[in-house]
């Protein structure tokens, strides 16, 4: 009777729930208007103007419920694959203007960082080391199902933090690392006495700001979460504008911030109050293997300095690092000079291929021709600076 | 090289720092440069392309700054009148011939009142008429006055309000001095992850970028302003340096000799140079020219000086009477006595009904002899503004026309296969094969916001025959990225007709498009704005002379015209047969349109 009663009991929730799952009164009474459905909707819009990106799909990490959104383009290429790893608050739609350059001759492969974008958003550890390790531990889950040997990893500011993270772990996987306007490296710097102090008011609003989330402010908003995308990043839209002359950009970022914040609380766990990592990676550089080769892009005008690339040069002193700057770019390297930040990356990984730059120089006779120019015109500025008109 | 200076009040400090680091160290970059700005930064502009002394305006701003703190109320108190203490040192600072030199360099940004919109102004007609477009640069509404100033019979307010950065090329270097992603700005010691764009200026959310905007209005004291003058000249030689923008003249005469005399071997390592790393000017040149190391000698002395460099000693004197002053004067004491201090905060609330009384007389008697005209006009902006913003979200009148013309190509080749899908609505005759049918098509959109149907109905047809192509949108779109649009712009040169004349008429512009593309046309409705049409023409000028027939002629010739365009289109697909299969698709992608034929709708 007991049993029967149990078991009926059981059916009655589960009906109930589905029944509550249909008619989700929370969902009429939702604050933030947001929605994975919706996300995806942009993110299709997006990746439609792909010419390259042929598989896109779910991968499911074994021995937990998560599942990571990817996009691949040009699978079947036999070559080293790229993967990109996109940085905070962002997601694989932002590289709309790298992936067709990028995938022209080779796998290209990029996700949304477990947390982030369309990938599953579970709660994160509030130690920096542990979750820094369910990021990398993802990464690897990731890869396992992909079934990738070896590749190019390429990370973007936190994406670049947890490449270098993963490449110190699994150092047998990278054939060669690229780090854009990589976060997370520097020190945070004493603050000296001399400094002058903040007025009352400022140290009162920034303690009252600490216990939130970074972008708390923009799911409380609401229903003007994405005016105040539009607002206050209206950068974004030039950044992308030779693709979309619409807000589907803005869509595009205040959809993939404006709900569970799961990796954006896994990205608080891993910095101290205002924006510098507990674990800078700069400690760990001389941790990664010798064999990986490692080249540090920044762009000119980011706020991250450069600086931190030739320390990293200089304690690897005896292992290929390079350093480059892209002028005129900001943090977004490849959203503010997609073109040379696509050539250099090219020209990277063409180089862990062996592919010798002449002969491709005849078969892509667009881009290459494109390269040497953008880099003369970009180095020679200095050289013909004495000269005003000329510039 | 152009520079845009942002607007920032009383930061405006930091970009005089820049300003006399640019003159010691850049001369040769200030001497063709354009400058554009908006409040405080076009009017340092203005100061350094007039060659100013800086030293003065410094001590200008300074002294600005602390009458502005002198008061209970700051720059709120109604003695404080900032247009008129910046009008007047603007007259004796600039000289007399200021417009004739900012006429073409100098860009001021302005906020029309009206609309809103940012404006970019760069003619002035006499030196008070410059002083007038940088008053209403830095025009804060309700800071500096209740009634915004007007610009040749325009009303504007603070340029820092629609555009603070206005960015005239690619060659732009941005100065700013809020720490964020702009060329000269200074750095705040922060790994915050977040920045926003405000009206142009990109801003990293820092403490210190907090600090300065809460204090771009309300001044801090001097001393720390002159921290800030002396950051923008540090921030500024940072920049130079990073590019390598300091060299001295006499070298430059050097740099500017090596094209010409290369010889073939030598040509190696220019490029060599021009890839590899950042190297100093003065070391490029010495490795091209290991033997006149003098000259270069100099140029590093030049670059260590630069090194330790500081503020040029006017600027600096300028700083410290400054400090002094504040230090020494009755007021210093109010400040550094909290007992003082409450006793004028307390005294404030019976002082300031007097105060302002007494102000608003002053002002309203200054003010007295322009009111008249001044009050018609303004009354004329506000009921300009509220229409515009009433109507701004009213659903307008349109009349669109669609044309789309159906060519079939045939095969007459039997053993050639026969493609089995047909496009044209109109269908040809079964027995006929049908190789390919292609869809040309444009469309031209009409609109009015007359409410009046019948008003609006008059107001399309009047526009109809007077069709401006300035009015017709042009968009390339991204589909056809490999497909030009073409206008050739020597072949108009060369019949001396102008391209608003060429489209002229609706019949005009039907003729033209069928004479001169001869390849096709298609257009589709935009996905997210209903309104526009996203328009594309592939023109084939090169082997083709265009005749502009007038209106009347242009009956006679239609029917020779349609035998044209089939030899044409011929002519077209011979020349360039790899075109065929873009071609394919972008027609398949105009005929998923619902619209075919000619149709004519008007439609709320």
């Amino acid at each position: 009777m007991c049993g029967i009663l149990t078991q009926n009991l059981g059916v009655l929730i589960h009906i109930l729930a589905v029944i509550l799952s249909w008619f989700n009164p929370f969902s009429w009474l939702k604050w933030t208007p947001t929605s994975m459905t919706k996300l995806a909707q942009v993110e299709y819009r997006i990746l439609q103007s792909l010419k390259n990106v042929v598989d896109s799909k779910f991968v499911s990490l074994p021995g937990t419920s998560n599942r990571i959104w990817t996009i691949c383009a040009n699978k079947t290429i036999k070559r080293t694959p790229l993967v990109l790893v996109h940085g905070m608050g962002g997601g694989v739609g932002l590289w709309a203007q790298n992936i067709d350059e990028l995938a022209t001759n080779r796998p290209l492969y990029a996700f949304d960082l477990l947390g982030f974008g369309r990938s599953s958003r579970p709660s994160f550890s509030k130690k920096p080391q542990i979750a820094e390790m369910e990021f990398v531990d993802s990464i690897e889950a990731w890869r396992k199902e992909m079934e990738l040997e070896e590749f190019v990893l390429l990370g973007h500011s936190l994406g670049a933090y947890l490449a270098a993270a993963y490449a110190i772990r699994y150092p047998k996987r990278i054939k060669h690392l690229i780090l854009v306007d990589a976060w997370g490296f520097a020190e945070k710097p004493v603050q000296s006495e001399s400094d002058r102090r903040p007025p009352t008011w400022i140290r009162m609003v920034a303690s009252i700001m600490k216990p939130f989330n970074p972008l708390a402010g923009l799911r409380a908003a609401g229903p003007w979460g994405p005016n105040l995308v539009k607002r206050f990043r209206p950068d974004l839209h030039e950044k992308f504008s030779d693709r979309f002359d619409d807000d589907t950009i803005f869509e595009y970022i205040y959809h993939c911030n404006a709900q569970h914040p799961s990796g954006e609380t896994g990205f608080k766990s891993l910095t101290h109050s205002f924006g510098w990592a507990k674990n800078p990676m700069i400690h760990r550089a001389s941790d990664l293997d010798k064999e990986i080769p490692m080249t540090l892009i920044y762009g000119s005008k980011s706020w991250v300095n450069s600086e931190t690339g030739y320390q990293i040069k200089h304690i690897r002193s005896d292992k290929y690092v390079d350093v480059q700057v892209v002028r005129g770019a900001g943090h977004h390297v490849y959203a503010d000079k997609p073109e040379p930040f696509n050539t250099l990356v090219t020209k990277i990984c063409n180089k862990v291929d062996g592919i010798d730059q002449m002969s491709l120089a005849s078969r892509r006779t667009q881009s290459v021709p494109n390269f040497r120019q953008s880099e003369s015109k970009e180095l020679k500025v200095p050289l013909q600076s004495p000269d005003p008109a000329q510039l | 090289m152009n520079f845009s200076v942002a607007g920032c009040g009383f930061l405006g400090i930091y970009h005089i720092g820049v300003a006399s680091c640019l003159k010691q160290h850049a001369p040769h970059l200030l001497e063709s440069a354009k400058f554009a700005g908006a409040s405080a930064g076009a009017i340092v502009s203005c100061c350094l392309i007039c060659d100013c002394c800086l030293g003065q305006c410094t001590s200008f701003t300074l002294k600005l700054a602390s009458k502005a703190r002198s008061r209970s109320l700051g720059p709120l108190h109604p003695s404080f009148h900032i247009s008129k203490i910046l009008r007047l040192a603007l007259r004796e600072i600039l000289p007399e011939n200021a417009h004739k030199i900012a006429s073409g360099r100098l860009f001021i940004s302005l906020t029309r009142v009206s609309d809103k919109k940012s404006v970019l102004v760069s003619d002035y007609a006499s030196k008070e008429e410059l002083i007038q477009a940088l008053l209403c640069s830095a025009h804060v509404p309700f800071y500096s006055g209740f009634l915004p100033p007007s610009f040749r019979g325009v009303r504007y307010v603070d340029g820092g309000l629609s555009d603070n950065l206005p960015i005239l090329n690619d060659h732009t270097i941005t100065v700013s001095p809020f720490a964020g992603e702009s060329d000269i700005c200074p750095e705040d010691n922060s790994s915050n992850y977040f920045q926003i764009n405000l009206v142009n200026t990109s801003m990293q959310i820092t403490v210190g970028n907090l600090y300065r905007l809460s204090r771009a209005l309300f001044p801090p004291h001097p001393e720390i302003l002159s921290d800030m003058c002396k950051q923008g000249f540090d921030d500024c030689l940072v920049f130079l340096q990073k590019n390598n923008l300091i060299s001295c003249t006499r070298h430059l005469s050097v740099m500017s000799t090596i094209t010409p005399v290369l010889k073939p071997e030598k040509m190696d390592v220019v490029v060599e140079n021009s890839e590899g790393e950042e190297e100093d000017t003065c070391d490029a040149a010495a490795h091209h020219h290991p033997g006149e190391d003098e000259p270069c000698e100099e140029c590093k002395k030049k670059l260590q000086v630069a090194l330790i460099d500081t503020l040029p000693p006017k600027v600096v004197a300028a700083l410290q009477t400054a400090c002094e002053s504040v230090n020494n004067g009755v007021s210093f004491y109010f400040h550094k006595y909290t007992s003082l201090k409450v006793l004028s905060l307390l005294v404030t609330p019976w002082l300031l009904p007097f105060d302002l009384v007494y102000n608003f007389c002053v002002r309203f008697l200054d003010y007295l002899p322009s009111l008249p005209e001044d009050a018609q006009q303004l009354s004329k902006e506000i009921v300009h503004f509220v229409k515009h913003s009433v109507y701004q979200h009213r659903k307008k009148y349109t009349a669109r026309f669609t044309c789309q013309l159906a060519i079939s190509e045939y095969n007459y080749d039997i053993d050639k296969p026969v493609a089995k899908t047909m496009y044209s609505p109109f269908r040809p005759q079964p027995t006929q094969p049908v190789v390919r049918n292609l869809n040309i098509g444009f469309a031209v959109d009409f609109e009015t916001d007359v409410s009046n149907t019948m008003k609006s109905l008059r107001c399309l047809e009047n526009k109809m025959e007077h069709l401006d192509i300035a009015q017709v949108e042009l968009q390339s779109s991204r589909p056809g990225q490999s497909v030009i649009i073409q206008t050739d712009p020597h072949h108009l040169k060369d019949k001396n007709i102008d391209c608003s004349q060429l489209f002229d008429t609706f019949e005009q512009c039907l003729h033209v498009s069928n004479e001169m593309e001869s390849a096709m046309a298609y257009y589709y409705k935009d996905e997210s704005d209903k309104q526009c049409y996203n328009f594309q023409e592939i023109f084939n000028l090169n082997n083709m002379e265009i005749n502009l027939p007038d209106p009347m002629q242009q009956k006679q010739n239609s029917s020779a015209t349609e035998s044209e365009i089939d030899l044409s289109w011929d002519d077209f697909m011979e020349l360039k047969p790899e075109i065929e299969t873009e071609l394919e698709e972008l027609i398949d992608s105009a005929l998923s349109l619902p619209e075919h034929g000619v149709s004519f709708e008007i439609g709320e």
